[in-house]
């Protein structure tokens, strides 16, 4: 019977109607995390999919949620344009009485971000982090072939970067960052595994210029053979440069200024933490790069210099030597 | 799920089926499409989400989804039967 049809059509539009009011509670959930997400030190956290998308446009992912994201884009013509009218009011719809309804699926959703662990929680940017405008530094991801093709697309990590808070710049690694990672391989990835800090002396030019005012006593002597030696002095460096215990310093000060950003990585992991220096590898663009080598190997409670181009492996097979799982530090350029 | 394929399907359905809309039929595109729009947006936030590690930790809750799609899917069929009535009058 039509009559009986339609009947069931409304209750299931009411039903839909409860549906809908759940998705937008959830998304304005979302929301105002999302927003600084997306301004956040990892703001530039690109996925392997986006760098591969910005190389060859258009290239055909038949991922789910790939769809739908074109599906956005595209802002399909087929729908009358009241309707797409009324789809964006309904958006706006007033938050405070959509987050009235009563709903077990709305307190699933509540207590699933409530018991997260708190390590994973510190991955999420602060308000604080809104107004990071430099890269202090940035992690590219490497991956061992059959990891690489193993993970979806959305999963394959390009970079991350971390931004400067002020002076300091710090980044923990452990488990909760790759929770797509498979099991084997998250079992050899510890839930506080290293810490990347960096640090910078923005001060130190100002530093040494002012310690350069400070005559020393040799800087008296200076003075007085430069005075007797101007003209000498306009044709060959400076009597000053040659002497002064600022030699060197004073000369090179673009590196010096260059040395005033320290990397260093601490290793708080059992598992051990791989660190590949001087290598033949240069910037790696490809995240399949096998690479092995003689690496550093760092256990609980040490430390060490990182350095741009460095290579860290979170996880290195026994077997062949090569990454499995990593990234290559860069730190300079970015 | 394809939610939102099944959306599409329903509203071509409707689109395809008949040129009167009633009132109910009417208001329950309507609810489509705004759900349409939601889940898109929902998604689209996921994958920034993606970019700070949490996507696979918050995600729609799966519950949400299944119901979601279950009542779509009863829904897409009583429209089909509607719309194939209508068209015999």
């Amino acid at each position: 019977m039509p009559g009986s049809d339609i009947q069931k059509l409304k209750t299931k539009h009411e039903q839909l109607t409860h549906n809908l009011n759940l998705v937008n509670v959830i998304y304005s959930n979302y929301h105002g995390k999302s927003r600084s997400a997306s301004k956040s030190p990892l703001k530039n956290f690109k996925s392997q999919q986006e760098e591969e998308n910005a190389r060859a446009q258009g290239e055909d992912h038949s991922d789910c949620e790939d769809t739908a994201r074109k599906k956005i884009k595209k802002q399909s013509p087929l729908y009358p344009q009241d309707l797409n009218q009324l789809a964006l009011e309904n958006k706006k719809t007033d938050v405070a009485n959509m987050k009235t309804i009563p709903s077990t699926l709305l307190d699933d959703f509540t207590n699933e971000y409530n018991s997260l662990p708190s390590t994973f929680k510190n991955t999420l940017p602060d308000i604080d982090d809104e107004n990071c405008n430099e890269t202090a530094f940035r992690f590219q991801f490497i991956y061992e072939a059959n990891l690489y093709e193993s993970l979806s697309a959305e999963d394959r990590l390009g970079c991350v970067d971390t931004c400067w808070k002020a002076d300091y710049a710090e980044f923990k690694i452990g488990r909760a960052n790759f929770p797509y990672l498979p099991e084997y391989l998250l079992g050899k990835i510890s839930r506080e595994h290293a810490t990347i800090v960096g640090y910078r002396n923005r001060r130190k030019e100002i530093n040494l210029d002012e310690a350069m005012m400070l005559p020393t006593p040799e800087d008296v002597k200076i003075s007085q053979t430069y005075s007797q030696n101007t003209l000498l002095s306009s044709l060959q460096p400076s009597l000053e440069e040659q002497t002064s215990p600022m030699k060197g310093i004073c000369l090179n000060k673009p590196e010096q200024s260059n040395n005033s950003m320290h990397f260093a990585i601490y290793d708080d992991s059992p598992n051990k933490t791989y660190v590949l220096t001087d290598h033949k590898y240069g910037e790696i663009k490809n995240p399949k790069e096998r690479v092995k080598g003689k690496f550093k190997v760092l256990k609980v409670g040490d430390k060490m210099e990182l350095r741009h181009l460095d290579i860290v492996g979170l996880k290195v097979s026994t077997e062949t030597k090569e990454v499995v799982f990593g990234f290559q530090f860069l730190c300079d350029n970015l | 799920m394809p939610i939102l394929e099944t959306i599409d399907n329903i509203l071509q359905l409707i689109q395809e089926g008949t040129s009167d809309y009633t009132d109910e039929i009417n208001g329950f595109a309507c609810t489509l499409e705004a759900l349409h729009q939601s889940i898109t947006n929902l998604d689209e936030q996921k994958y920034t989400f993606h970019n700070s590690f949490l996507i696979h930790r918050i995600s729609l809750p799966l519950k949400l989804f299944e119901k979601l799609f279950s009542d779509l899917t009863e829904a897409r069929d009583i429209t089909k039967k509607i719309l194939q009535n209508k068209s015999w009058y």
